[in-house]
């Protein structure tokens, strides 16, 4: 398995996935051998102790861990930033070592990790290669050639998703080269499926779809530390970047505003639209109901879902969508744009055409308004994720192991 | 001798629109006008006329010896009357042959023998009276909204003068007993209680396309056998259905209608056969035994009971909040207002709430005028809303 880490700070669904799949394969006994991007940057993390001990908990999980500075959802600028960033660091420790290490660009450093993870797969057996995102695929493609071994591609977003209009050739030529020697190709949704089909022009038939499930989260509800009680609270949380929509959910809020009063927004997270969503909320005279508490920890995640009356989610692309799930575990009523991946599994939800401000803010009202709406989203939502297991993932993914075992024998 | 006594129920409800709540106030034009009319043209199309045709057909060709009963609310003679009057004339026809007999029951094709005993009564006159302007006769047998039946019921229905009532033959209430006789509702006196074969009305009703099914395709001969093999076993046999069964329901390349041209004929060659309408039921057969349903019964859903209507606290909250504005909306004196309540006690409105779609959804789903419970339930309390403003606006106004 070519996975990524349980993300040090919430920045994303794809390091959750790669980690309960991996415990549900481990608890199926699937030996799982896990090649992991893990820099510098990591070593801060929080949950590096987590990870050790998911390590020590699974005997079949095997971990390398693989030193680089490539991490989930880094595209070329991000990946610049942070180099200089580093290098600057190395020059004023003095050490200047260490410097070869990471390659110049992105790309080089995506070789760089094949490179490596390839060292590594030549000294382990294993009968599949499972690789996650694009950043992986080279790797995955060096390591189906050396031990022909079947290959299945999951596809978490394309370079469609992560760009929007703007695409990215470097990137679309490596998900291509991934689908084209991929033997399997499993996407989180049908919508991704399709980006695929009519972009990639892969093979249908080895393209299949699998869901996304939740992640089991702590039943306590934890009490609302800042906000006055009488306020009831509509919570957007996630990257605030064009893809999630944020500027839709703070339109929405103004006519919100303007038909309830003791309503306050809270848009919880980070991202390059934040100045402009700030800017945004004092132009609509917004200032004094809106809440940006920033950059939020996993264990924020509780405590935002446990205050929040409903969660908002209006996505313009989002190729699953983790994050309502979270919210709906946590009996927080849920609205979700019909663009998401996550819409396709979930019924109890309310939905709304990302683009629809009116509508969004109709339904916003309408759970604030109705306590039998927001009572039956609130029960049948939870009921519903509850029943999204990874256990169930992990035996559809099994059987796709199995398959592909069978077929490469013949 | 067995009697076979077929209803049919032809039902359209006044789907709303998604009526926002930012239109609150604003207009109260809840219901939807448009898809209701193409809906109403689409079963036309392919049910109400060619089988309103092909009944009369029977009728005649059988000289009277075929005869059916029909329960059709006022909420699509309405719509008929405005719309579809040509249909509505074809339903005329086969009053006038003698041989179609009319259920009673509550105009709206409503909940409110539940919520308002009062309102169920008006419900009910105002039924009576529309049946009597169309088809120049009065109902004598009742049947409650989806066949939702208890005891109590029966004893208020009983009150109200009517000789029979219809009722699900639901296995946890008859248990060993046949559904093929007559039975005595409990605590009543005099009116008896005809209830539904469901094996054999779903036969037709649900499964008759159904290619998984192990008797498919279900031909007339074998259907009839099933019937003749009631000999012996019981008296009568309540085929009871959703007139939209034919052509809408089954489509017309299933076969149902040839199925229907048949069936006459073949339940009629053998000579302890005839049938009945829902009075003659009534009249011709002696009670075999009581029926006890201290407990809500329906035709509806594998748990035959209210949650279709009333499984969750949307649809409880909903209806309650409609029927706490009854008084207020009467003594209101406006008849828009009070038309535009009376749509809103349509059970439709209800079943599009309900969220038990992990036994039933399939029925459910196909249903459903909106894309999920929730939706319905927004549209109906913002409507609920502005009646409530529209109140306050008229109180004031006096």
């Amino acid at each position: 398995m070519l996975g990524w880490e349980f993300p040090p700070f919430f920045a994303g669904g794809i390091g959750i996935v790669c980690y309960e799949l991996s415990k549900a394969l481990a608890d199926k006994n699937v030996e799982v051998t896990y090649i992991m991007p893990f820099g510098p940057r990591n070593t801060r993390s929080p949950f590096l102790k987590k990870l050790i001990t998911a390590e020590n908990m699974y005997p079949t999980i095997k971990v390398h861990r693989v030193d680089t500075m490539m991490h989930a959802y880094m595209n070329e600028e991000t990946y610049t930033q942070e180099y200089t960033v580093r290098m600057l660091e190395e020059k004023t420790s003095a050490t200047g070592v260490k410097k070869q290490l990471y390659g110049k660009n992105l790309l080089q450093e995506v070789h760089n990790f094949a490179h490596r993870a390839m060292l590594i797969a030549e000294h382990e057996e294993f009968d599949i290669i499972h690789c996650h995102d694009w950043m992986t695929v080279p790797a995955a493609i060096g390591i189906k050639h050396a031990s022909k071994k079947p290959l299945i591609v999951h596809m978490h977003n394309t370079v469609f998703d992560r760009y929007l209009q703007n695409t990215n050739s470097v990137e679309y030529d490596i998900e291509q080269r991934g689908l084209d020697e991929a033997d399997k190709v499993l996407c989180v949704s049908h919508f991704i499926r399709n980006t695929v089909l009519t972009k990639y022009h892969a093979d249908e038939q080895k393209v299949g779809v699998l869901h996304n499930a939740a992640q089991k989260m702590s039943d306590a509800q934890v009490a609302p530390p800042t906000i006055q009680a009488h306020d009831r609270i509509v919570l957007f949380a996630g990257r605030i970047t064009v893809q999630k929509g944020p500027d839709y959910f703070v339109k929405a809020s103004r006519l919100v505003a303007d038909h309830m009063p003791d309503v306050k927004f809270v848009m919880a997270g980070t991202g390059d639209m934040l100045t402009q969503m700030i800017e945004l909320v004092a132009d609509l005279g917004l200032g004094d109901k809106f809440l940006f508490p920033g950059f939020y920890t996993r264990d924020d995640v509780d405590t935002l879902f446990s205050m929040a009356d409903v969660f908002v989610m209006p996505s313009v692309s989002e190729p699953f969508g983790i994050v309502p799930l979270e919210a709906m575990y946590k009996g927080t009523p849920t609205i979700i744009s019909k663009q998401s991946g996550c819409s396709e599994v979930l019924a109890h939800v309310l939905k709304v055409d990302f683009w629809d401000v009116e509508e969004l803010a109709e339904k916003i009202l309408a759970v604030l308004a109705y306590e039998e709406l927001h009572q039956t989203l609130r029960s049948h939502g939870k009921y519903e994720v509850t029943q999204l297991t990874w256990d169930k993932v992990a035996d559809r993914m099994k059987r796709e192991y199995e398959q592909l075992c069978i077929e490469v024998k013949r | 001798m067995v009697s076979v006594c077929m209803y049919f129920h032809a039902h359209q409800p006044h789907r709303l629109k998604r009526y926002g709540m930012f239109e609150i106030g604003v207009h109260s034009d809840y219901f939807d006008e448009k898809a209701n009319r193409e809906i109403l043209d689409k079963v036309s199309h392919k049910c109400y006329l060619p089988t309103n045709t092909l009944l009369k057909e029977l009728i005649e060709e059988h000289k009277g010896d075929f005869k059916v009963s029909f329960s059709i609310t006022g909420t699509i003679l309405e719509q008929l009357e405005q719309f579809r009057p040509d249909v509505l004339e074809s339903f005329k026809e086969l009053a006038r042959t003698g041989h179609v007999e009319f259920l009673s029951e509550t105009f709206h094709h409503s909940l409110a023998y539940l919520y308002s005993k009062e309102e169920f009564e008006h419900q009910v006159a105002l039924h009576r009276k529309k049946i009597e302007e169309h088809f120049d006769q009065t109902p004598v047998v009742f049947r409650n909204t989806e066949l939702i039946f208890n005891n109590d019921l029966a004893i208020h229905v009983e009150k109200m003068g009517f000789k029979g009532i219809l009722a699900e033959g639901a296995d946890h209430i008859l248990e060993w007993r046949s559904p093929n006789f007559v039975y005595r509702p409990a605590s009543t006196q005099k009116i008896k209680v005809l209830l539904k074969n469901y094996k054999l009305s779903d036969d037709i009703a649900f499964r008759f396309s159904n290619k998984q099914w192990e008797e498919h395709p279900l031909s007339t001969e074998k259907y009839v056998s099933w019937m003749n093999s009631v000999n012996g076993s019981g008296e009568l046999i309540n085929l009871f259905m959703d007139y939209e069964t034919f052509g809408e329901h089954q489509w017309e390349d299933t076969g149902i209608f040839e199925f229907l041209r048949h069936l006459p004929k073949k339940v009629l060659e053998h000579p302890d056969n005839r049938f009945v309408t829902v009075s003659e039921a009534v009249d011709n057969h002696d009670v075999r035994g009581e029926f006890d349903a201290h407990n809500f019964i329906s035709w509806a859903d594998l748990e035959r009971d209210l949650s279709a209507w009333l499984g969750n606290s949307m649809q409880k909250g909903s209806i309650e909040k409609l029927f706490s504005l009854e008084k207020e909306i009467k003594s209101s004196g406006d008849e828009r207002l009070i038309r535009d309540w009376r749509y809103l006690t349509t059970s439709d409105h209800f079943y599009y709430m309900c969220t038990k779609w992990f036994t039933d959804g399939d029925v459910h789903k196909y249903f459903n005028a909106f894309d999920s419970p929730y939706e319905g339930f927004i549209a109906f309390m913002n409507s609920v809303h502005d009646i409530e403003l529209r109140l306050k606006q008229r109180k004031k106004e006096r």
